[in-house]
């Protein structure tokens, strides 16, 4: 059977890692590389890069950082933050991302899923939902969390498997970066659908 | 010098970013003479074992791989090229290891692809050399080699038993990717290297 798997996932910010709680309050950590292979060697099965630049300059500097992560790392990585299209994606698998995560962009437009999935296999897509819940709903939102949409949590993991997403990566809002109480149910009814 | 075979088989910078690591030289090729005068020959493969066959064959090197006769290690499609045929496609392969590649049935709450860690078992080879038994090693793929003489590690999926690797004389095949396996991938590397 496939192990349970531990996925460090990193925010990166013009080449370094950050750490934020509840997506705010952002601090640098470290270099993206090295904190990457720390964490290969202490045990990790993967990593996740996410790329939160906001400026064009930066975004150039992380598409160079991807190249530096797939020489330095002996383990598979996902990497996202602003790809919205599919040639977003065929440029970072040409740097040796081994995925990519998709997220605001696939919201706007659900066919990018498809699109990627079609042209490069359903395990080169993860699907990143940042949620929140609202009175008593789990409601996506998008932007980094600025930005909520009507979208309902478990209707959009379905589309997103439907459409050919591999995996996906959930994120509570209410919950990030703050340690107990991951809401657990949510993985689990995310996974059942 | 490791000749790493270049025949438009999907992303393989994962194999060469792995031998820069190991320092180890390598060159990337299509050329025959660099292919036949290589110390070691990788075969790669990502993506669909059809496509990558009928590559295979329109760079005329299928004939070429099997007649090498230093250590060749096909990897993931790589070594499923190596097998007598694939149910992608139905095409057939270059016929080294004596079985065939089919797709995983799906099983209530098995997923397709087999995609993550998985433990290998009943290891037997020299590929294998200071590898413990039920080491994990990174897979991603929808068909599978099954059981076969040939078969030197198994790993289980919900309930199929596949052959994870494979041996015929000198050539080699992982269903696994050693590039993305970790420490345990770059021992099983080195030990080919040090055929």
């Amino acid at each position: 059977m496939v192990t349970k798997r531990i996925i460090p996932c990193l925010d990166v910010k013009g080449g370094l890692v950050v750490k934020g709680i509840n997506f705010e309050g952002l601090r640098e950590v470290g270099d993206a590389v090295g904190m990457g292979v720390r964490y290969s060697e202490e045990g990790a099965d993967e990593l996740v890069y996410l790329d939160i630049s906001a400026s064009k300059e930066e975004r150039s500097t992380f598409t160079e950082l991807v190249e530096r992560i797939a020489l330095g790392i002996n383990i598979p990585f996902t990497v996202g933050g602003g790809i919205s299209s599919l040639e977003d994606a065929a440029r970072l698998l040409d740097r040796g991302a081994d995925k990519i995560s998709v997220n605001s962009a696939a919201i706007a437009r659900p066919q990018l899923i498809s699109d990627i999935a079609d042209r490069y296999g359903s395990q080169f897509v993860v699907c990143a939902i940042d949620a929140k819940c609202i009175d008593g709903v789990w409601r996506v939102t998008t932007h980094g969390g600025s930005r909520l949409t009507e979208r309902e949590l478990f209707s959009w993991a379905r589309e997103a498997q439907e459409r050919g997403a591999g995996e996906i990566l959930f994120t509570s809002m209410d919950h990030d970066g703050t340690r107990p109480d991951t809401p657990a149910n949510n993985t689990r009814r995310s996974r059942r659908c | 010098m490791i000749a790493i075979v270049d025949y438009d088989a999907g992303n393989i910078k994962s194999v060469t970013n792995a031998l820069e690591r190991l320092g180890v030289e390598y060159k990337l090729t299509a050329d025959p003479d660099v292919i036949r005068r290589a110390d070691k020959v990788i075969l790669p493969g990502v993506g669909n074992a059809s496509a990558a066959m009928e590559s295979l064959r329109a760079k005329g090197l299928e004939a070429l791989i099997r007649s090498l006769r230093q250590p060749v290690l096909g990897i993931c499609v790589g070594m499923q090229l190596m097998c007598r045929s694939s149910e992608e496609g139905g095409v057939k392969c270059m016929d080294i290891f004596d079985c065939d590649v089919r797709r995983f049935v799906p099983e209530p709450g098995v997923k397709v692809p087999h995609m993550g860690w998985n433990a290998l078992g009943n290891l037997g080879s020299k590929l294998f050399r200071d590898i413990a038994d039920a080491s994990c090693v990174y897979f991603v793929h929808s068909f599978y080699a099954g059981l076969c003489q040939d078969t030197i590690a198994t790993c289980r999926h919900g309930s199929t038993l596949f052959s994870a690797a494979l041996k015929y004389e000198n050539f080699y095949g992982t269903q696994f990717h050693p590039e993305k396996s970790g420490a345990v991938g770059e021992r099983i590397l080195m030990n080919f290297i040090g055929l």
